[in-house]
């Protein structure tokens, strides 16, 4: 009670579905598989686990240090160096990604007239307060928030129930094409999309209270995560139909739009703009927290909170700059998902776990 | 009385008088009876209300002095036990080796708190305590009865916390009748009281109170040493101890919960929590105060667990209309109108329609006179309340509404806010989220819905960053108790009571605090 940066593992397992949600609850993930994205979800899954554990395996052999500083051990300084840096300069990128999404949302559906600075920066001067406050703040306000975002889903689920436009048909068939759209779809864009996405909490993970339940605690939430996952996506489908989903750029906007109960109950976008939000907010501002340790431990800055502010700054230069237009932005993103992602998380995490294999068999007998 | 112990108490007399005095001010008395009787009246400024009563007593007619303050101290614990006892025994006879102060002192006075004290510093603090100070010409000591009393109040019924089942008492402006309040509810040995003096002009007493074994010793640990750390001047009531004393001072949330009832505290010391009294306010501070916490009522104590759940999440639903009530107002009929049902945005479509002001404007000039009624109904005397009230409603209401300078729909919105904004049971945290309603507004007229998000984030935030006593403000549950698990909302196991005894740390309070919450006054 006393450490003030502790995390309780309810804490982590609060964290990881809400990061997890993020963008991937509004985006149409799994593009190529349409009706069969929910399985994609579902396939994609056990790698997610793989991952974490794989995560879970490097934060065990050094319990306390950030994935910058253990990748330092690891392949020694001299690579360890600019890869740990090259992290938080891709976590700063991911994270203006996020804030880009979350703001062109906002600019399609309400805030025509708004300039998109404006928004960004109200989004931004958010997350730099609370990655100042620090890591215990951050997943205090998770905890918080879960209950909030459960509640915003089974109130839209119950209103898309009751409102009748669930066509089950929608999903069939089932695997039409044969089992490879759907595994396509699993692998790579799904596990890098949302699941190996985890890769941040390790800059988290020395902040634990209870070490030893992470890894359970962590496997549940990814399981939990995937199935709300996989459920929201097949009721998007179910309602808006496969072309529909695979062609609109926020296939739950859209399903949500056709909502109406009782004469009443219509229009239920601002739910999930308020989804879309604070999905965005706690992805993005676990990036840049992400990206903030990240860049503290490699130029050594004792106080890591001064560098919330220009981290984030940068951030939302970044989220203005990096693209035109939504579909430039969009562009990007599919072409990083064949470039960088993999490097970072696939090629690189797995390339530490085979060194730390490999230095281990060999060190053993002479310690 | 218990805060006469000095060894503990924080006597910052010294470095005051230090200030205000010559350098040459003697620090003990003297011998001579005038001399000191002089330093007296020199020191207090000859003031009217010090009684000084000359006499002399036994056989050797040695001159004697009785001074005390009038108005603090019990004339006739005065006149019947010091006065009397000393004068009308005239065989005098002190054993040889005796001297004649330690023979008033073990034979005549028929008081039960007296002491013998030879420091300026104590005798002035005990005299202006309303202790009776007794000067024996050649000796070089003084002896201080206790003497206090003077006009009080009695214990009454609370009259801001009320509840319908449950004790009618609340504490006064005595500390000593407060903590007495207190212990006749927890009978057991471990209740811990320190107690301290604060304010190097006011002196005023303070008191913590906790029971061993169930409160964090750290948070205790922590107290004390903010106590020790105050150097203030003055201290007024509760507030200013509550904002010297509390983890932060950026913020507008109390991180130290007041309260009035004496069967509030003891269910808050079982918990583990610690209580401050203050002399002079019958608020006493409770500490660590978390968020959720304050949501809880007395009265959720004396009800069934169902119904006190039932409220609970009615005060939780009044809560956040209290905050969001008018933001989301402006929010729907500045930006998201696509969002009201189609029905519903016709009939404030048309209502809307002859008002000249934007929605924030209509909102922002309701919310502000709302306030200023509530504000005004406070603080005037109670004949006219009602009338302010008359011209509340019907005036700034209805005539507003017919003259179309503000919608129905409006008044409506700010009555259900101002109406919820009563119903969070801690007064102090309600007038928080007023202050906080209006900022959530102007996030609202800005961004709408994005900016009552964003706000919201960035405020909820702000609030887990906070701490009281070291302990997050915003936990969830602390401390651990199963007993209350059943009255928060995140655990809500409905009639899982009678697991009362679990975790009692103390082997002797079994007895005492199970009965104390359940409604019935001991």
């Amino acid at each position: 009670m006393s450490k003030s940066s502790a995390i309780s593992p309810t804490q982590l397992f609060a964290m990881i579905i809400l990061f997890e949600f993020g963008t991937a609850l509004v985006l149409p993930i799994g593009l190529t598989s349409a009706q069969n994205s929910w399985l994609s979800i579902l396939l994609a899954m056990p790698a997610g686990m793989i991952f974490y554990w794989l995560l879970m395996y490097l934060h065990r052999r050094y319990p306390a240090l950030i994935l910058s500083a253990y990748i330092r051990q690891i392949v020694g300084p001299y690579i360890g160096l600019p890869i740990g840096l090259m992290y938080g300069i891709y976590f700063m990128y991911i994270s203006a990604r996020n804030l880009r999404e979350a703001g062109d949302l906002l600019i399609t559906t309400s805030y025509d007239q708004t300039p998109i600075v404006i928004v960004h920066a109200a989004m931004i001067a958010t997350v730099i307060y609370i990655v100042h406050k620090g890591v215990q703040v951050l997943f205090r306000l998770g905890e918080i928030y879960i209950i909030f975002i459960i509640a915003l889903g089974l109130l839209s689920d119950m209103a898309v129930l009751l409102s009748g436009t669930i066509e089950i048909r929608d999903l069939l068939p089932i695997w039409g094409e044969g089992v490879g759209p759907t595994l396509r779809s699993a692998y790579p864009n799904i596990f890098l999309f949302p699941f190996a996405e985890v890769i941040t909490f390790a800059t988290v993970l020395p902040h634990l209270k209870q070490n030893q339940a992470a890894g359970k605690i962590g496997m549940l939430a990814i399981l939990a995560s995937s199935v709300m996952l996989s459920m929201t996506h097949a009721i998007e489908v179910s309602v808006i139909g496969k072309d529909m989903y695979s062609r609109s750029t926020f296939p739950l906007f859209t399903a949500i739009t056709t909502v109406e109960v009782a004469e009443f109950v219509e229009r239920l976008d601002a739910l999930v703009i308020l989804a879309l939000i604070i999905g965005v907010f706690f992805k993005m501002t676990m990036y840049a927290y992400a990206a903030t340790s990240i860049v503290a431990d490699v130029f050594r800055i004792k106080e890591m909170k001064q560098m919330a502010y220009p981290i984030g700054s940068t951030i939302f230069l970044v989220s203005i700059m990096s693209a035109w237009s939504f579909p430039e932005h969009g562009a990007e993103g599919t072409k990083s998902f064949t470039t960088i992602q993999p490097i970072f998380l696939i090629y690189i995490p797995v390339l530490l776990f085979v060194v730390q294999l490999v230095r281990q068999k060999f060190s053993r007998p002479s310690s | 009385m218990f805060f006469n112990n000095s060894n503990r108490s924080r006597s910052t007399l010294d470095e005051h008088k230090g200030d205000t005095q010559a350098a040459q001010a003697p620090k003990q008395i003297a011998a001579s009876l005038e001399s000191n009787i002089a330093y007296i009246v020199q020191m207090l400024g000859d003031s009217p209300d010090i009684v000084i009563r000359r006499f002399e007593i036994g056989a050797d007619k040695r001159q004697v002095a009785a001074i005390y303050t009038d108005g603090i101290t019990d004339k006739q614990t005065v006149s019947q036990f010091i006065l009397q006892s000393l004068m009308s025994d005239d065989s005098f006879d002190p054993a040889p080796g005796q001297s004649l102060l330690d023979y008033v002192l073990a034979r005549t006075l028929a008081i039960s708190e007296i002491c013998a004290k030879s420091d300026w510093d104590g005798i002035l603090l005990a005299l202006l305590s309303g202790d009776t100070i007794i000067f024996i010409e050649g000796c070089t000591d003084a002896l201080c009865g206790d003497t206090k009393g003077g006009e009080q109040r009695a214990v009454t019924e609370p009259s801001t916390q009320v509840v319908v089942r449950g004790p009618k008492e609340a504490f006064t402006e005595s500390i000593g009748t407060n903590v007495a309040l207190v212990r006749r509810k927890i009978k057991s040995p471990n209740i811990r009281l320190e107690a301290y003096k604060i304010g190097s002009i006011t002196q005023t007493n303070v008191a913590i109170m906790y029971l061993e074994g169930k409160a964090d010793p750290s948070c205790v640990k922590t107290i004390r040493d903010r106590i020790h750390r105050l150097s203030v001047e003055t201290l007024e009531g509760s507030e200013h101890l509550e904002e010297l004393l509390s983890d932060q001072r950026k913020t507008a949330f109390p991180t130290i919960m007041n309260t009035e009832r004496p069967d509030m505290v003891t269910r808050n010391l079982l918990d583990g929590r610690i209580t401050i009294f203050i002399d002079g306010t019958p608020f006493t501070l409770i500490a660590p105060f978390t968020f959720f916490k304050g949501l809880i009522s007395a009265e959720d104590y004396y009800q069934r667990p169902e119904s006190a759940f039932a409220v609970q999440a009615l005060r939780y639903a009044a809560l956040i209309i209290a905050l969001f009530g008018p933001s989301i107002y402006i929010a729907a009929i500045t930006f998201h109108q696509e969002m009201i049902p189609t029905p519903l945005l016709l009939s404030l479509a048309s209502q809307r329609e002859s008002v000249p002001f934007p929605a924030f404007l209509e909102a922002f000039l309701m919310e502000v006179t709302f306030e200023v009624i509530r504000e005004a109904g406070i603080r005037m005397p109670r004949a006219i309340g009602q009338a302010v009230s008359i011209v509340g409603a019907l005036v700034l209401g209805q005539a507003a509404v017919e003259a179309g300078i503000i919608s129905s729909a409006m008044v409506i919105v700010v009555a259900l806010t101002g109406i919820s904004s009563f119903a969070n049971p801690s007064y102090n945290l309600a007038t928080t989220i007023r202050i906080i309603r209006f900022t959530m507004m102007v996030a609202a007229a800005i961004f709408g819905f994005y900016g009552i998000a964003i706000f919201s984030i960035f405020l909820i935030g702000h609030m887990c960053g906070l701490q009281s006593l070291g302990i997050p403000y915003m936990s969830i549950r602390y401390p651990y108790v199963p007993e209350e698990e059943r009255y928060t909302l995140y655990g809500l196991r409905l009639g899982a009571g009678g697991t009362h005894a679990q975790g009692q740390a103390a082997p002797q309070s079994s007895e005492a605090p199970g009965k104390t919450t359940d409604g019935s006054d001991p």
